[in-house]
């Protein structure tokens, strides 16, 4: 497994050829990948603390299956329709290996967002967002680390330009990630100490009209 | 008015039409490429860090010396800060120089771990392919070279508190 981490992140290149010839590769990504995301879950946990740790941690890894799970079908179609001629194994393959470098590069900032979630105060409203940034600003690096690696395999499969697919599956999967991450809220835990998770809470409204009404409390508060 | 013509430089010298001239090296890459330096023992590693940095970085990226570097800049760091702990405590009475001295070792090398795995798989991704050991090795000069400045700074940290 190390072997296999080791090709992903310095010679992605060898990797997907590695990887065309041994399918058992894609159950090495599943588990390297879920070893990152709970440890980025447990980090993000850790703000709260008690049963928000262990339900974060086991979200996170659920998290990111789920919303590949779902968008999965239309991938594949998108990679096919823009000329890249994969097998679904193949595009299986190519999105598992993004979606494990997307999570070794968040458990790799875990120990950083961990010491700063644990000992952030509770309540208040600054530390909580400051934390908000910082887990943003690690899940757009970790997110860029996954898409060249997505661009990597792509262009492996077909040699050719793959830049509209690439966006399309970046599109695809960030539309969905938004809404599962909405309907598995709270992730950090609100400053206020939200203990656990209740599907209730998290099935009510969704992520585009909650940012929208975000929006809209901000332009009445500034008047506008 | 001068009627004496200028020299003309011979063609041989001159870099082939449409390629433009390389820049002249740099001067702190020029002294990097001369420094020379090989690590007798653990203890002459701080030598390196100091007076030969290109060596050092040198012998990081080829793998040569990587225990003797472990194990240096590791007792490096830990001593120098717990140096430095122990002369910034003084100022507060004796119960704070061993508490000091116990923290700071602490702080320092407490950091380099929780930034090692972002360091080496950042590193990983953006081309640097540095194994694990040398991600370990650069993290602890980091952290060596902290705790050496840091010692440096004690007399006058020490004298202005």
């Amino acid at each position: 497994m190390a072997a296999l981490l080791g090709n992903l992140l310095h010679k992605p290149e060898l990797h997907f050829r590695l990887a065309w010839q041994t399918p058992a590769v894609k159950l090495y990504l599943l588990s390297a990948g879920v070893l990152g995301a709970m440890a980025w879950g447990a980090a993000m946990g850790s703000h709260v603390g008690r049963a928000h740790l262990w339900i974060t941690t086991i979200k996170m890894p659920l998290f990111l299956l789920f919303t590949l799970a779902l968008c999965f079908p239309l991938m594949h179609i998108t990679l096919l329709v823009g000329g890249v001629k994969a097998r679904p194994a193949q595009t299986l393959t190519v999105a598992l290996s993004g979606l494990c470098t997307l999570a070794i590069c968040l458990g790799a900032c875990a120990p950083v967002v961990g010491l700063f979630c644990a000992s952030a105060p509770i309540p208040s409203m600054a530390s909580y967002l400051n934390l908000y940034v910082l887990c943003l600003v690690c899940g757009v690096l970790a997110g860029i680390a996954g898409l060249r690696v997505l661009a990597r395999g792509m262009r492996s499969l077909c040699g050719g330009p793959v830049r509209a697919p690439l966006i399309a599956w970046a599109l695809i999967y960030q539309f969905t990630g938004a809404q599962v991450a909405w309907v598995l809220r709270p992730w950090i835990g609100s400053s206020y100490g939200v203990d656990g998770y209740s599907l209730s809470h998290g099935l009510s409204g969704n992520f585009y009209m909650g940012v929208w009404a975000v929006l809209m409390r901000w332009l009445k508060e500034i008047g506008a | 008015m001068s009627t004496e013509l200028e020299a003309i430089q011979p063609l041989d010298s001159l870099p082939p039409y449409g390629r433009a001239v390389a820049a002249p090296p740099r001067p702190w890459f020029t002294r990097w490429d001369n420094d020379r330096f090989s690590p007798a023992g653990p203890l002459s590693v701080g030598g390196g860090l100091l007076r030969a940095q290109g060596a050092v970085a040198r012998d990081l990226f080829e793998a040569r010396g990587l225990n003797t570097y472990i194990a240096g800049c590791g007792l490096l760091m830990v001593f120098a800060s717990l140096l430095y702990g122990a002369i910034l405590g003084s100022v507060a009475g004796a119960g704070q120089v061993v508490y000091a001295a116990v923290k700071f070792p602490v702080v320092i090398v407490g950091a380099c771990a929780i930034c090692l795995p972002s360091f080496y798989v950042f590193q990983a991704l953006t081309g640097a392919r540095l194994s694990f050991k040398q991600a370990v090795a650069a993290v602890l000069m980091l952290g060596a070279a902290a705790g050496l400045i840091l010692l440096g700074c004690a007399p006058i940290a020490w004298f202005s508190a």
